[in-house]
């Protein structure tokens, strides 16, 4: 800049449409780049149907818990949804539920006849609340048994209860520290162990399991997911001395993505792999298998 | 396919010669700078009584053919040089020599960064492009005492960081693996240290940084987005030297020296926060309560150049650098984490005449990490690597004054691992394939259409065998010359990449490079570049782009599918669109350089598996960005410099609301986060100063530096994330912030 004027090196004056010129192009350029944006939408947040189900395989169905979501700000407590309409449906059989009235927080819905959970059959559940209607499918996997279990090196008895000397520090202990087998379940999306405390004053094995890995911290319970049969499971397993019960379990998809959701944390949660058509939550099925076995 | 890469070779290296006219004379030489004897690209060497020249090419060689024979004056000019003048006597059928050392000169009467011709030309006619120097580089305030190529990019308009604690470039919108990394021409696939924190470039081996943001032309390919193109620098042909440097947490060693028909030059850099940790006993000091990791970064930087004849360059390049993390066991994990790159080259450039050179490259890339351990006495090992292996072949043909032709053919080989191991147990990842082969030609010209407009337009086509997909990339520029100091540019063309990347994003780590398979068709995007750029007043330089890239089939990480062996499920493919505005303002006054960039730029993506099929803003979307760098040369021992970023905040997925659920019947319970919209929402504005203080000085009779660079001067904590805890109640925000004020020393010694 000289004296307010835009001067060429030389001292010529610029051509005078040339400021002209610039201002035009970048004029016509903006709005041809501004107006092929994509908008994007803000979400805001609207209360939804929450659904808890669990469905295993030769079992009886225990309940169907209905919530409603919470916005960011408010607290929980108050969520339970108690006047739904709840239908559990396979084939023709189309099963109404009803809120458990002696439940006091409610939202617990149960059916008036028991219903035994079948092996490769499809239910479907519809819920009806908060103006909404949500709906989720299951197939419920095939039934499986333990064809072995070897435990820190000790292969157990596939009927009686054993007691077997475990390890105090986790360093001690053999690897693999449990070794299952079971047979397969056609349809399955993927399979677990899990080891559980059944007696819950008993000594501490294993102190402290990752919070970050949610369920693992349940209720003296470690669980293990895996995605194959041929995966060889090494991890720390019981958390308590005492009678514990090692499971296998065979997952339909709903239930596999749920557990894998629970490894992800905060707002990587993704709701829309949780399978529930219209609300949030989870509707999935199990077939499992246990041993008994006696921890000193 | 050997065979024919021979035959290829023969052809564009050996027959040429078949044709060129050895029955006059010929003159040849190298144009260098008389104190650091490094090579000069984009010299003028001129024949006074001929009017005819050449223009020195990137290695400092030129040649000058079907000359007469007589005595000649020849004159030699570089903008930021002493012009030089010989007279030679040519004899017919012979070829004379003649080298030329030129001193600096200043520019205002101070020593500045040397502007060259090639640099005003590039900025004439290429777009989106800049050149950076090490003196740029080394001008820059620093953090810990290293200089950071990366850092210094990021000061740029269009070039942006995730974070200052991630170093990976996100230019015009385009994720890091978008973007084409070349080390002396060789792909370098991880090019970071400290999980991004540091590049991989020790600043002490580069010659020259060439960074094109946008719309390269056809000899580049492989990548969506920009290039950077870096060259490590010839070592000293004539005499050694050596340069030593200190700084808080690594040094650096540099050895220059000639070697009959030419130089090495050896870099070397070491952080020693292991070796200081282990110096001081700092473990026993805090017992066994807190376990100390072990870390370590190395860089080794290596080149050999050997002038072989008056026609002939050859030139060794390696790379070797590495990163180690230990964690000794605290009783339940022990961890070992490996990872870095090893390159190697050699090119050959052979100069048939003025008009036609050719250069046969070959080139070895590595990138593998590993980590292994063991969690409660539970080994388990993570490997993943990728491998290149690559042959090209370039010609220059410039058949008269208006046509600049280029044209080559290179051929890769890919290897690619990645497994875990848990127990006896290795697990593979699905779909990744064997050994790849990626086939790549082009051909362009740059051609000087009038005295006003030159138009740089080409075709590349690239092929790989897993894919079983071609692709054919026009490409276009052409820059209008408004006045001797204006000028206009437009580009337009498509680019494709194969290789596609799966990062955690912050941690470079883990960064898996894997193939394009039939899951995964080849990313695509279509850019439209404006630029208007000129001198206003010598030697201030401004330019303006305005950028629309159009993305197709590009993929995101799926972290809702991280433990799928599906290459599809973990990367979804969608579209996505950026576009923006850059304005870019250099100075160079008295003692006073510097530059400022503004930035004004959206970016959007939309995959049908994220966000419910609905466009989202990608977490590193800012909308402004203000870069302003300063460096005040106070006397000829002090200097000074400083740095300003403002950016607006970056987006991201905030949790709207939650839900209770418990897991079946064992009382285990939680709230499960329902996130908003993807990238809907915006962290806290940006900001930040870096300062650094220089005094030059004789240490032992050798020039040496001391520095103080200071991060983050005033202290202030960006937001690094924000996280949204819905287990507590009511749920609770909180920021995770970023580095505080850092200041560090630093010691150079040259000699």
């Amino acid at each position: 800049m000289a004296n307010g004027k835009w001067r060429m090196a030389s001292g010529e004056r610029r051509p005078r449409g040339f400021t002209r010129f610039v201002r035009d192009c970048m004029l016509f350029m903006l709005p041809v780049l501004f107006d092929a944006c994509t908008s994007v939408n803000e979400s805001t947040f609207s209360p939804q149907i929450a659904i808890q189900g669990y469905l295993y395989a030769n079992e009886p169905l225990d309940s169907i818990v209905i919530r409603e979501s919470i916005p960011i700000t408010g607290t929980s407590g108050n969520d339970r949804v108690s006047n739904a309409i709840v239908t559990l449906s396979t084939g023709d059989s189309v099963y109404r539920l009803h809120n458990d009235s002696s439940f006091v927080p409610g939202g617990r819905y149960l059916s008036d006849h028991p219903i035994v959970i079948q092996p490769g059959t499809t239910y479907t559940l519809r819920v009806e609340a908060l103006g909404q209607v949500a709906t989720a499918t299951t197939t419920v996997p095939s039934s499986i048994h333990l064809d072995s279990v070897t435990l820190n090196g000790q292969r157990l008895s596939l009927t009686a209860v054993d007691s077997v000397t475990y390890p105090k520090f986790v360093d001690s202990l053999g690897s693999p520290g449990i070794l299952m087998w079971w047979s397969p379940s056609p349809g399955s999306a993927g399979y677990g162990i899990e080891a559980i405390s059944l007696d819950t004053n008993a000594d501490t094995i294993l102190d402290a399991v990752s919070s970050a890995v949610g369920d693992s911290a349940a209720m003296g319970r470690y669980r293990f997911f895996i995605l194959s049969t041929d995966e060889q499971v090494v991890w720390p397993q019981f958390t308590r001395y005492g009678l514990n019960a090692i499971r296998a379990l065979a997952l339909d998809k709903n239930y596999e993505d749920y557990v894998l959701g629970l490894y992800l944390s905060g707002s990587q949660f993704n709701n829309s792999t949780l399978d529930v058509q219209g609300g949030l939550g989870i509707f999935g099925s199990a077939a499992r298998t246990s041993k008994l076995v006696y921890l000193r | 396919m050997k065979r024919g890469i021979c035959v290829f070779i023969f052809l564009f290296q050996i027959c040429p010669s078949l044709f060129a006219q050895h029955n006059t004379a010929s003159l040849t030489g190298v144009v260098g700078d008389s104190a650091t004897h490094e090579a000069l690209p984009g010299a003028r060497i001129e024949l006074v009584e001929l009017h005819r020249g050449a223009i020195s090419d990137g290695n400092g060689n030129f040649i000058i053919g079907d000359l007469p024979a007589g005595s000649f004056k020849i004159e030699v000019h570089l903008l930021g040089y002493f012009s030089e003048a010989k007279f030679v006597t040519l004899a017919d059928g012979d070829t004379t020599r003649l080298n030329f050392d030129l001193p600096t000169t200043s520019i205002q009467g101070e020593e500045i960064t040397v502007e060259s011709q090639r640099e005003r030309e590039i900025e004439r006619t290429s777009v989106s492009r800049i050149l950076l120097t090490p003196k740029t580089i080394e001008e820059v305030p620093a953090i810990g005492g290293e200089s950071d190529l990366f850092r210094v990019l990021q000061l740029l308009p269009g070039v942006k960081a995730q974070s200052e604690i991630s170093n990976g470039l996100y230019i015009r919108g385009g994720p890091p693996d978008q973007n084409l990394i070349l080390l002396d021409d060789n792909v370098i696939y991880n090019p970071t240290h400290l999980f991004g924190f540091f590049s991989t470039f020790n600043t002490d081996a580069i010659k020259s940084v060439d960074l094109i943001k946008g719309g390269y032309p056809a000899e580049y390919g492989g990548r969506l987005n920009g290039v950077l193109d870096v060259t490590t620098r010839e070592g000293d042909p004539n005499e050694f030297h050596g340069k030593t440097s200190l700084s808080l947490i690594s040094a650096r060693q540099t050895l220059e020296f000639p070697v009959p028909g030419g130089s090495i030059l050896l870099s070397g850099r070491r952080t020693y926060i292991d070796e200081f940790l282990n110096a001081t006993n700092a473990q026993k000091i805090l017992g066994d309560t807190i376990r100390l990791p072990q870390y370590y970064f190395y860089d080794l930087n290596a080149k050999i150049d050997e002038h072989l004849g008056p026609a002939d360059h050859l030139s060794f390049s390696g790379y070797l650098g590495g990163d180690h993390l230990y964690y000794p066991s605290n009783g339940y994990v022990e961890l070992t984490l490996n990872w870095g790159n090893q390159l190697a080259s050699a090119e050959w450039t052979h100069i048939f005449s003025d008009k036609l050179s050719a250069r046969t490259f070959a080139g070895y890339s590595a990138y593998s990490s590993q980590s292994f351990g063991n969690i409660t006495e539970s080994p388990f090992e993570f490997d993943n690597g990728i491998q290149e292996r690559s042959v090209k072949e370039d010609a220059d043909w410039m058949p008269n004054d208006a046509h600049d032709i280029r044209m080559g053919a290179g051929l890769s080989q890919f290897r690619f691992n990645f497994y875990n191991t848990l127990g006896s147990t290795n697990k593979p990842l699905k779909d990744t394939g064997g050994v790849p082969d990626y086939l790549s030609m082009y051909a362009q010209d740059e051609w000087k259409a009038t005295d006003r407009i030159t138009a740089t337009y080409g075709l590349r086509a690239e092929w790989l065998d897993l894919a079983n997909a071609m692709t054919l990339d026009p490409r276009l520029t052409v820059a209008y010359q408004l006045n001797p100091l204006w000028s206009l540019k437009a580009s337009t063309g498509i680019y494709h990449q194969f290789l596609h990347l799966v990062t955690a994003g912050e941690f470079t780590f883990f960064d898996l490079w894997i193939p394009g398979t039939a899951p995964l068709p080849p990313s695509k995007s279509t850019q439209y570049i404006l630029e208007l750029s000129g001198y206003p007043s010598e030697p201030t330089f401004v330019s303006c782009d305005l950028y629309y890239k159009k993305l197709d089939n590009i993929v995101e990480y799926n972290e809702a599918k991280f433990m799928s062996n599906s290459i599809a499920e973990l990367l979804p493919t969608g579209t996505g669109q950026a576009y923006g505005m850059e304005l870019f303002l250099r100075e160079r006054l008295a003692n006073l350089t510097g530059w400022i960039g503004y930035t004004l730029s959206w970016v959007t993506e939309q995959i049908p598996e994220l966000n419910n099929g609905q466009p989202f803003y990608p977490t590193y979307d800012e909308r402004h960005d203000i870069q302003l760098v300063l460096n005040y040369k106070f006397s000829d021992r002090w200097t000074a410099g400083a740095t300003f970023t403002y950016a607006t905040g970056q987006a991201y997925t905030s949790d709207i609301g939650y839900y209770h659920l418990a897991f079946d019947e064992t009382g285990f319970e939680q709230n499960l986060d329902i996130p908003g919209t993807m990238g809907g929402e915006r962290l806290p504005d940006y900001n930040r100063a870096d300062a650094s203080l220089t005094y030059s000085f004789l240490m032992f009779g050798k020039d040496a530096k001391a520095s103080l660079d200071v991060f983050n001067l005033y202290n202030h904590r960006n937001v690094w994330f924000r996280v949204t805890d819905t287990q507590k109640q009511p749920p609770q925000v909180s920021d995770v912030l970023l580095l505080p004020i850092i200041p560090t020393l630093g010691l150079e010694v040259t000699y």
